[in-house]
């Protein structure tokens, strides 16, 4: 059946189109206009209406161990919770993999990355994602914590070998990519080593924490895995050392691309009495002049929230601000992790400043991009508080409203009050569209072009961009309507997207060996098959560069 | 005006959420409104006209002729005004409650008066598990009011206390007090189980003695004190004639696993 | 927004509708199509069914789950009063845990609280025990020391690579035992209890001298506050050195659970009377609904062998692996394949930590249908009815 979308404003940057059209799609896919537009079967009137592709989220935990742990440890959290009056950005989440889906796609969000996948969770999470409805799916697969990368390197195994181990582990988890969480520190962690940074070595194998990002960095590169390593840097969150530690990661990307992730977090320094000030401008200014490196934000927005991470080092030592008082940190082969609840206050000056310093790394990195639009769901906030953020990046009237809010002394620490930037709704397209979807290598998406897959969000414009962003007029998945008026009207089940890579026979042979003998473990159960996850079409295959 | 009477027609299928009975929302329904609140917890949608008959319109003096050990959640979040049950209740009588008063004539069931803050509930029958305690994941159970159960008490009373009065004249179930944090429970009966596990502070006088104390509470010795007779006192204006009159008893100090700073007051014998 | 989860597409095992020797109906053999139809109509048509039993499947689990969404019913396991005490005491207060395959490599030191954890779990205990640890600068090579509380005998571990010894302590004392260890850490006073004069300082020392020590236990073995003590000790040790806690679990409770825990938000027990997932593990315990006469209706999956006696006079939907019993009050029976035998299952490993997937050891064409097909079917049947009843008004 061919469809016609008639008479929406389109705002489709990566084809150059920003203006009033018509879009046509077919069995799931946007086609031409053909010569005879009545031709259609259906049309669908969208004028006065804006057009988009369907956003892409390239970071929010939404499935995995560590999110369900993470539901565990907070029943009193959940909405449904018997007599707990659901208040919080967190209890709108719901804590399900049913309301997940249900939440995006309002938003019109049509792709999500969940970029923490422990290789020995992996069908954890991809059972999980097969329970998210509409959306579609991606993960990417944490190395650099594991035995066997820090023994190769430290070994001098050639690039070639460790690309083999890489491949063979994205083949059986069934990622998109690979990512790199505070590389080492939690191997350093379980050898009671409590702070770790770009240039200490992990004790046991004396490999640099650089080594290993160096190492992976080159192998994901040597692979052509479209995405580029994506790194969480050393020293989360520590003020001074987070912003030495991103500093000097965007430094090490030396030609080869590099993905950072929630950069806000970096973002901090020393200054002032209470040993906290803005960094974001200066972070913002090496992102600017490095062409390499790609970010997100991990935005944070005030509320009860819970921080979830692989980053077992951190999460540890942040267990002495968890609200309420409980955490959960785990001790797994290769990596590790950690749940500990967080209460971002609006009243807190340093949580207020971490909120301004992920606005200031928004505005001030100039190239919409190389920056993406992330909250680091649920660790600066839950995905719900998106529209907000929509409102403060495009709106400088609500950013002065929230600034104006702030506690007394956080705005003399801050540049945000004196950024006149809003972002233009193709800004936003690229930021949320066009360049997630290059990112990924998911060519099939974030565009409207012909051939594109039809998941597509319609807004209705409004001067309110929270409201605009909150409830799409319409979002179509795969061509079909499963959004109207804000609301879920189907809910088909997406696809995770995984990448077509095989696995070299002869370090499939060397990792049967390792588990083994190493673990105790059989390489086989590191293995997902579509088959476990009970859907008729698990997955969607990407290839390589 | 007379107060709200909710006469309950039989006893009901199902459990029942009577957590919209509270003055607070009640205020400002019609009858017929009343009638169609959803109480039910099945899929049939049950409303309170199908369960009971409703007279009276006095919102801040509400009574319940008829209990039944199925009907849950009644006084929750209950700031001001009076509940008077007449008969049983179901779980989580009281539960939130801020102010006001509830008194329930039969026995209450699991988690009666848990994560109060504030109020006073009176079971004059007995009460379930977890009296005043903290719902799954909370980090705190009651946090001010006074309970008091004219009966026995279920396992692990006063569960994650912070602060308030929780005075049970018979026995209490297994391991009552464990993790409390501060405040004061009071058993006239015996305490079975090991009362006081992970207890970082708070004061438990148990009257009718202990089953066991474990070896994280350190004997202190007998003690005169003049604070158990202001307590007494004290609370025996709030609450009518505690099961101790402030004579010295044998105090020891726990839990040492943890903090160690709470206070366990046994019969001198 | 009512709770609507997955429908598992996917067909895990043959659907024969010609083969009427696999379900019955008031004991008289039907189509699956029929027995499909008449347990879908009877969920439907109680107040409030509960699905209880063995959920020996992930996949079966999840069918289950929107089986009971669907009917608005309630989903409780029948080992889930085992793992209570670790679900109540983890979201609770937390926990520091490790994975055994890390134990494996790295503890250096290891306590065992309490009953044997390795009873019915041998591959668990060669995993962790048949090596000495071989990485971390910490712990590289070193001997493995074991002590274990609460045995007269260290006996299980004379077959462990390292040295192993015991303290003895009553079953009714560990818990208290724990906590001594945890004051004499914090230098505060305590009572010998179990332990000999000096035996829980020493004890302490050792541990806050480990390298990586792991505290090994039977997950039910201890009660709330037991299991509480025991991460609290835990995360005590961690201010100064590393350790990590091993809870073992025996079972599909706790994998069931997780599934729950992301499809409804709640490890179970969880009723969907109302719509949304509502959670109380006392309300909605099934024996407790049943008894009371709450619940009217019953669906139990019995995947283990000699499980299919029911016992309950509430009208039941049976799934089991054997025969179902004469004269009974099963409504409807299914006679399900064996999950891991003759179909693919999905089961949390406890050496992995994780879920493993399964291939069926004996597959055959002609086994009876898995339990999450069964399920399935229904969950799709009732779906039907629902959107049929949605469409009429």
């Amino acid at each position: 059946m061919l469809t016609r979308l008639k008479g929406g404003h389109v705002v489709d940057p990566a084809n150059g189109v920003n203006g009033v059209t018509d879009l046509y799609m077919k069995d799931g896919q946007l086609v031409s206009a053909p010569t005879e537009p009545l031709s259609a079967d259906e049309a669908i009137d969208l004028s006065g209406h804006v057009v988009m592709a369907g956003a892409i989220d390239i970071h929010s935990h939404i499935a995995g161990g560590h999110v369900n742990t993470a539901r565990l440890l907070l029943p009193e959290w959940h909405r449904a919770f018997s007599s707990r009056p659901g208040e919080t950005a967190l209890s709108r989440v719901g804590w399900t993999t049913e309301e997940t889906g249900l939440r995006y796609a309002e938003m019109g969000f049509t792709t999500v990355v969940e970029p923490a996948m422990g290789p020995q969770a992996a069908l954890h999470a991809h059972l999980e994602l097969a329970d998210i409805p509409i959306i579609d799916k991606a993960t990417l697969v944490v190395l650099g914590n594991d035995d066997l990368l820090m023994s190769m390197i430290r070994d001098g195994e050639s690039e070639a070998a460790i690309a083999d181990y890489v491949a063979w582990t994205v083949a059986s988890s069934r990622a998109l990519g690979v990512k790199c969480i505070n590389a080492g520190g939690s191997a350093a962690f379980k050898d009671n080593v409590r702070a770790f940074s770009l240039d200490d070595q992990v004790p046991d194998y004396g490999v640099s924490s650089r080594q290993i990002v160096k190492t992976l960095q080159k192998a994901v590169h040597d692979l052509k895995i479209p995405h580029p390593l994506h790194v969480h840097c050393n020293n989360l969150g520590v003020p001074g050392a987070s912003s030495d530690a991103a500093e000097a990661t965007i430094a090490a990307s030396e030609g080869l691309p590099l993905h950072l992730a929630h950069i806000q977090f970096y973002g901090y320094g020393t200054e002032g009495k209470r040993g906290f000030s803005s960094e974001g401008r200066r972070l913002a200014a090496l992102i600017n002049a490095n062409p390499d490196v790609t970010v997100d934000i991990g935005q944070v927005m005030f509320g009860q929230t819970v921080t979830i991470s692989s980053d077992e080092l951190r999460q540890f030592a942040g267990r002495a601000q968890a609200s309420p008082k409980k955490s959960i940190i785990f001790d797994h082969e290769a990596n590790g992790g950690g749940v500990v609840p967080m209460d971002y206050k609006a009243t807190s000056f340093f949580n207020a400043l971490q909120w301004a310093i992920g606005l200031e790394l928004f505005l001030l990195i100039e190239d919409p991009s190389r920056v993406f639009f992330t909250t680091d769901h649920p660790n600066g906030a839950p995905f719900t508080t998106y529209p907000d953020i929509f409102a403060l990046l495009m709106d400088r009237e609500v950013r002065a409203r929230w600034i104006e809010a702030l506690p007394k002394g956080v705005a003399k620490w801050t540049s945000l009050p004196e950024i006149t930037r809003e972002y233009t709704l193709e800004e936003i397209a690229v930021m949320t569209r066009a360049s997630p979807a290059r990112l990924l290598g998911t060519s099939d998406r974030g565009h409207l072009g012909a051939g594109a897959t039809a998941d597509i969000s319609v807004y209705r414009p409004s001067d309110d961009k929270a409201e605009m962003f909150g409830k799409a007029a319409y979002v179509f998945k795969d061509g079909r309507l499963v959004v109207k008026n804000g609301s879920v009207v189907a809910r088909p089940y997406g696809r995770a997207l995984t990448l077509k890579t095989e696995a070299d026979k002869g370090m499939e042979a060397r990792l049967d060996r390792y588990f083994d003998e190493a673990y105790g473990l059989s390489a086989q159960w590191f293995k997902v098959r579509g088959e476990a996850l009970g859907r008729e079409t698990p997955f969607r295959e990407v290839s390589c560069l | 005006m007379t107060g709200l009477v909710f006469r309950l027609k039989g006893e009901p299928e199902e459990r029942l959420d009577l957590s919209p009975l509270i003055p607070e929302r009640l205020d400002g329904l019609t009858s017929s409104e009343i009638q169609k609140l959803g109480i039910g917890t099945t899929k049939r949608d049950l409303k309170l006209g199908d369960v009971f008959d409703v007279s009276g319109a006095d919102v801040s003096d509400i009574r319940f002729e008829g209990g039944s050990a199925r009907l849950d959640k009644i006084g929750l979040g209950l700031s001001k005004g009076s509940i008077r049950v007449e008969g049983d209740v179901g779980f989580r009588c009281g539960r939130a409650m801020r102010g006001g008063a509830i008194t329930v004539t039969g026995s209450a069931g699991d988690l009666a008066g848990s994560a109060m803050e504030g109020g006073e509930l009176v079971i004059q029958g007995s009460a379930g598990a977890r009296l005043g305690g903290p719902e799954a994941g909370e980090t705190k159970g009651m946090s001010g009011g006074a309970i008091r159960v004219q009966g026995s008490a279920g396992e692990r009373a006063a569960d994650r206390m912070r602060r308030g009065t929780i005075v049970i004249d018979g026995d209490c179930g297994l391991d009552a007090a464990s993790r409390m944090i501060a405040g004061t429970l009071i058993v006239g009966g015996k305490a079975k189980g090991t009362p006081g596990r992970l207890m970082k502070r708070g004061t438990l006088i148990l009257a009718g003695g202990a089953e066991r104390l474990a070896p994280t509470f350190l004997d202190c010795g007998p003690q005169d004190l003049i604070i158990l007779r202001l307590m007494a006192r004290a609370i025996g204006e709030e609450l009518g004639a505690v099961p101790f009159d402030g004579s010295p008893m044998r105090r020891y100090g726990g839990d040492t696993a943890v903090l160690g700073m709470g206070e366990v007051f046994l019969p001198l014998r | 927004m009512t709770f609507r989860p997955a429908s598992v597409i996917c067909r895990l095992g043959t659907e024969s509708d010609d083969d009427l020797s696999t379900q019955w109906i008031d004991g008289r053999p039907v189509s699956t199509a029929e027995a499909v139809r008449a347990a879908a109509e009877h969920l439907a048509a109680s107040r409030l069914p509960v699905l209880t039993g063995d959920f020996n499947d992930i996949s079966a689990i999840r069918a289950g789950l929107r089986v009971a969404a669907l009917a608005g019913g309630v989903v409780d396991h029948e080992g889930l009063e085992a793992i209570r005490p670790a679900i109540e005491a983890i979201r609770d207060a937390g926990i520091v845990m490790g994975a055994p395959a890390e134990i494996r490599r790295r503890a250096d030191r290891v306590l065992v609280i309490g009953p044997d954890p390795f009873e019915g779990q041998d591959a668990l205990f060669e995993q962790i025990f048949a090596v000495a640890p071989d990485i971390g600068a910490r712990t590289k090579g070193k001997t493995r020391e074991i002590v274990w509380l609460g045995a007269s005998e260290p006996q299980r571990f004379a077959k462990a690579s390292g040295e192993a010894r015991s303290i003895g302590c009553p079953a009714a004392e560990l818990t208290e035992a724990v906590g001594i260890v945890r004051a004499a850490l914090a230098g505060r006073r305590f009572a010998d209890g179990p332990f000999e004069p000096g035996g829980a300082r020493a004890l302490a020392g050792w541990l806050v001298d480990a390298g990586f020590g792991a505290v090994v236990f039977k997950a039910d073995a201890f009660d709330a506050i037991g299991f509480e003590e025991i991460a609290g000790l835990v995360s005590d040790l961690n201010a100064r050195t590393r350790a990590t806690a091993l809870p073992v679990f025996a079972g599909s409770a706790f994998g069931s659970a997780q599934a729950a825990t992301w499809a409804t938000g709640f490890p179970m027990r969880v009723s969907f009377g109302r719509g949304a997932p509502d959670h109380d593990m006392e309300l909605f315990k099934a024996d407790r609904l049943i008894g009371s006469g709450e619940a009217e209706a019953v669906l139990l999956v019995a995947a283990g062998e000699g499980r299919a006696g029911v016992s309950s006079d509430a009208a039941t939907i049976l799934l089991s692996t054997e025969e179902p019993p004469a004269g009974s009050s099963v409504k409807v029976a299914f006679r399900i394949g064996r999950p891991g035998v003759d179909h693919d299952q999905v089961a949390l490993e406890p050496r992995f930590g994780s879920f493993v997937a399964h291939a069926a050891s004996a597959p055959d064409p002609d086994a009876p249908s898995s339990a999450a097909l069964i399920l399935s079917m229904i969950a799709d049947h009732l779906a039907e009815m629902a959107a049929e009843k949605g469409a009429a008004a």
